[in-house]
């Protein structure tokens, strides 16, 4: 049986980006996007692609696979309710890492006019954004300041 | 074209004018006869005395008699109606008929404006002057002469009963006529010069929208919506100054109207009542004027209104065809072939030709070309390059010298002289709102076909087709028709001319896009037959490539819910055989919805599609009806999903969770289309999977055997669908939507490996162009172009950007004219020297637009 809508929300209500946000809209953004399913191995996007879209994990997982001396190496695994690619979305920047499934898997795809749609509409999800990029960037900071 | 109105009237409408005016005059005497009975059936035969009556040769008793005349009576009501009617209908056929003559005389005089012309002329304004400013007229015409005639005969007779009561008051009643006659015209002058303002203004702005609307994507892109709204209410600002203007000028007209019809009793009252106080009129002739004053009004307003009319209505025709006349528009004959009209031939002269203004300074003293060879026009950048091939094809005439193919100077050669001679391909060609094929047919659309009337099914309708284009002299051919100039094409029917256009369009590289267009189309479900084979054939070889399609696909199997396909074709494991496309209208139809019932899947799908139109509710509340999120639903437009939430929170809820009588066809509709991996809402239970799969045993027993649905384990073609979901025999899974390039990449081979790639050009070919061509991409329009002049094997062939560049698909557009037309001239526009060296000779202009070298 295919994933439902109620499947996307259950996932959503773990992922940080979605945790202020009640079910109800949960379900419009649910409805917005659209369930994929990959075989593992299957690649959901590669390193310099267009970022057209950000994906939240349903079910399964995902590898991400990062370039280094011309090894692909996997530097993280993401698992249900975590959301990949939204950076290059919001910031129209071609894919840094390849993406590919590590298992079974089905995600909620959210392309680009139905992200931003989606943030204009709902500002607590916007602000969550704002405040996890935040936290990144905070994280990143103190990791150079700790390299110097 | 006739120079005013009166005289366009009277010229092509003057049987029609004089019919309606008998008939009006026939109508005088019913009319009177329709006033004079009553009155003798109260005096004579409701309060008269010594009956029986002798009438016609009968005897009456007085209940009788009144019975006769009150029959009498109701005949000369139904009479005169009657006569009203013939009348009306009289008045308003001779008006749209009128009407129509003149905007095809319109339309006709465009044809015959030389190029320059429209540098001027704006689509905007003509099809503002065409349609909007003369439909005035045409309630008007029909009773140019009738309404003087009868209101001005109503006039005299009630002017000359004054009179005849007594000169003085007669007199009287018509003093300030002459008064009105002499200061009306004078403000009406006002109003008239007001109105073509008007008329200007709204010319401007009709072209300013339809400059707004053609070129939206300039507006997305330089985000000028702002500026052209302005624009356009500027415009409507101007038209709201001379609009109030109008109403103060007309109103004052109405008002001193008024004050002088009021002005006349006066003048009764004083004259008329001094006269009988002096004893010199009788009192009963006084009453008898006043109320025959009364009667007056009513004609004499009404000639007012008419003269007011008549003067704005005339100086409007004038207006207009002012637009469309001038000492420069070419001949008649020009649009119609003459009798002497010599075909075409020979080589491309130039003879001291000088361009004029605009060109560039295009300046060549003399230049020939052979038939067989190519010459490539370079250099003169500033006009002269585009002037020189605009004037090759006979897009206009140079101011000296001249431009000639054999004799025949071509800015003035006849449109069927140049359409069978000359070909000309620009950068942006026109295409028309019709098939593919028409338009590739485009140029061999010069045969007018007669209304072929004999043994035609609908002669009549055909037949009432040429009288009315005769009596409005409008063009005496079939639209459509066959207009086809098969022998411009070199072929001697239809068939050879299909397998040639066959052939064009694989050489020019078009076939493969008509090829994938067609796979997404669908086929008329009349022709749906022919197609099984091939369908077959297809997925034969799609099955041969040994793919693992079911990653990508799900298949249909009887006793399991096909995930990806919608609710309607669930129930019914099959398609109707229809033209209709959308699955809600599909349920409505009268053959669907009756197994619907039979099955009881409409009670299914009423409870799924009222619990969809709950959830639709729920969505439209937690955003806003006005929200761009609702344009990202894959399966309900917002338009369906706000009306079905409107409907979901007006209605009452009920327990059985069926919906209220009114909701039930929106409810089904919503089910009908509900596929579950696309739209993935709760509402699918698995006792409603078990109860839509009983309802599809059902269904599946009414419809065996029936030739009206094309079950999914049969292998017959289904119109209801596309071509490759003919040829997939199952439905694409949502999920796997990243996947299905590579699947349409496997059915474009297997449509290859069953050799059906032919009956797919065809079907492809059929494809609609959209308006000014908008469903196909700039290289599709340009190849059509392409395609068109080929099929129509012209003498000359002149190309302004197609041929110009290094571009492969331009490199190829040379030995490919040379391949299909060995005997023409080739003109085309170079953009550098390398390009130039492809053909036989080159026409080397400068910077001056002077020819520099050869």
């Amino acid at each position: 049986m295919s994933m439902n809508l109620s499947d996307a929300v259950s996932a959503m209500r773990d992922t940080a980006l979605f945790r202020h946000v009640d079910d109800k809209r949960l379900k419009v953004v649910a409805m917005v996007g659209e369930t994929l399913s990959y075989r593992p191995g299957e690649r959901i996007f590669e390193r310099g692609d267009d970022g057209d879209a950000a994906y939240i994990v349903i079910d399964g997982a995902v590898d991400v696979l990062a370039q280094s001396e011309g090894i692909e190496k996997k530097v993280a695994r993401l698992g249900r309710g975590e959301i990949f690619g939204e950076i290059a979305v919001l910031c129209n920047l071609p894919r840094t890492t390849a993406i590919a499934a590590s298992e079974e898997l089905t995600v909620l795809r959210l392309g680009r006019d139905e992200l931003l749609r989606l943030l204009r509409e709902f500002p607590d999800v916007a602000l969550e954004m704002i405040r996890i990029l935040g936290e990144r960037l905070a994280a990143t900071t103190e990791r150079l300041a700790a390299i110097r | 074209m006739e120079p005013s109105f009166i005289r366009f009237v009277w010229r092509h409408s003057r049987r029609e004018q004089i019919g309606i005016l008998l008939l009006t005059v026939l109508s005088f005497p019913l009319v009177y006869i329709s006033l004079e009975i009553p009155k003798i059936i109260v005096n004579e035969a409701i309060s008269g005395s010594d009956f029986p009556r002798d009438l016609l040769g009968l005897s009456l008793e007085q209940v009788p008699y009144l019975l006769f005349l009150c029959a009498a009576f109701l005949s000369m009501v139904v009479a005169i109606n009657a006569i009203k009617w013939f009348m009306n209908v009289s008045v308003g056929m001779t008006g749209e008929r009128m009407l129509r003559r003149l905007r095809f005389t319109l339309l006709q005089q465009v044809m015959r404006f030389r190029m320059k012309r429209f540098r001027t002329v704006k689509p905007g304004e003509v099809i503002q002057s065409l349609l909007g400013e003369i439909e005035p007229l045409g309630g008007f015409i029909g009773e140019v002469i009738a309404t003087p005639a009868f209101q001005g005969g109503l006039l005299v007779v009630y002017c000359t009963f004054i009179f005849m009561q007594d000169v003085f008051l007669g007199l009287a009643a018509i003093s300030l006529y002459p008064l009105q006659a002499f200061l009306i015209p004078k403000l009406q002058k006002k109003v008239i010069r007001l109105n073509k303002k008007r008329a200007g203004n709204t010319r401007r702005l009709a072209d300013t929208i339809s400059e707004s609307v053609g070129q939206i994507a300039d507006i997305h892109t330089n985000d000028t919506a702002r500026w052209h709204m302005a624009q356009v209410s500027g415009r409507l600002h101007t038209n709201t100054l001379i609009r109030m203007d109008i109403f103060k000028r007309k109103f004052t007209i109405k008002f001193i109207n008024n004050f002088l019809n009021q002005l006349t009793p006066f003048f009764f009252y004083s004259i008329g009542g001094y006269l009988v106080i002096q004893g010199r009129l009788d009192f009963g002739s006084l009453v008898a004027v006043l109320a025959a004053y009364k009667d007056l009004a009513a004609p004499w307003r009404a000639l007012l209104t008419y003269v007011q009319n008549y003067s704005d209505l005339s100086s409007r025709y004038r207006f207009v065809i002012e637009h469309f006349e001038g000492a420069d528009l070419f001949e008649m004959d020009r649009i119609y072939p003459g009798p002497d009209a010599k075909p075409l031939s020979g080589p491309l002269q130039i003879e001291s030709l000088e361009g004029g203004a605009g060109t560039g300074g295009l300046t060549i003293p003399r230049f020939t070309l052979q038939p067989r060879t190519s010459a490539a026009v370079t250099g003169g950048d500033s006009g002269a390059r585009e002037a020189l091939l605009r004037f090759a094809a006979g897009l206009g005439e140079p101011e000296r010298g001249r431009i000639a193919l054999g004799n025949q100077a071509l800015g003035e050669a006849s449109l069927p002289q140049l359409g069978a001679a000359v070909a000309f391909l620009g950068t942006e060609p026109g295409i028309v709102n019709r098939s593919i094929r028409d338009n590739m047919l485009y140029g061999l659309y010069r045969d007018a076909p007669a209304f072929a009337l004999a043994d035609h099914p609908e002669a009549k309708d055909l037949a009432l087709a040429v009288a009315e284009a005769k009596r409005t002299g409008n063009i005496l051919a079939d639209p459509e028709g066959d207009w086809i100039d098969y022998a411009a094409a070199g072929v001697d029917g239809a068939e050879a001319l299909e397998d040639r256009l066959l052939h064009l369009v694989e050489v020019t590289g078009l076939a493969q896009d008509l090829r994938v267009s067609a796979l997404s189309m669908r086929v008329p479900a009349n022709e749906a037959e022919q197609w099984t084979d091939a369908i077959l054939a297809a997925r034969q070889a799609l099955a041969e490539t040994g793919a693992d399609l079911g990653d990508v696909l799900e298949f249909w199997t009887e006793d399991r819910l096909n995930t990806n396909s919608a609710l309607l074709t669930n129930a019914l494991y099959a398609m109707p055989v229809t033209d209709e496309i959308d699955l809600g209208a599909m349920a409505a139809l009268p053959a669907v919805r009756s197994v619907l019932e039979e099955s009881k899947a409409d009670l299914l799908f009423a409870e799924i599609g009222w619990e969809i139109a709950a959830e639709f509710a729920q969505v439209v509340a937690a955003v806003d009806a006005n929200s761009p999120v609702l344009d990202g639903f894959p399966g309900y437009s917002r338009g369906e999903i706000v009306a079905a939430a409107e409907v979901a929170d007006q209605a009452p809820r009920s327990r059985d969770g069926a919906p209220p009588e009114e909701a039930i066809e929106l409810s089904i509709g919503l089910a009908a289309r509900y596929v579950q991996t696309r739209d993935r809402l709760d509402v699918l239970t698995d006792d409603r999977v078990r109860r839509l799969l009983q309802a599809r045993k059902l269904a599946m027993r009414q419809i065996a055997g029936r030739d009206d649905f094309v079950r999914f384990d049969e292998n017959r073609f289904s119109p209801a669908r596309t071509i490759a979901a003919n040829i997939l025999g199952a439905n694409r899974r949502f999920d796997r939507r990243t996947a299905w390039p590579m699947l349409d990449e496997r059915v474009r081979a297997a449509v290859q490996d069953a050799g059906i790639t032919d009956a797919l050009v065809r079907l492809g070919l059929t494809a609609v162009a959209g308006s000014r061509g908008a469903a196909l991409t700039a290289v599709t329009k340009r190849r059509i172009a392409l395609v068109r002049a080929l099929l129509k094997r012209p003498k000359l062939i002149v190309l302004d950007g197609p041929g110009a560049s290094a571009g492969a698909e331009d490199r190829a557009i040379l030995p490919l004219l040379r391949a299909e037309l060995p005997e023409a001239i080739i003109l085309f526009a170079a953009q550098d020297r390398e390009i130039a060296a492809h053909a036989d000779r080159e026409i080397r202009l400068g910077a001056d637009g002077a020819l520099i070298g050869e």
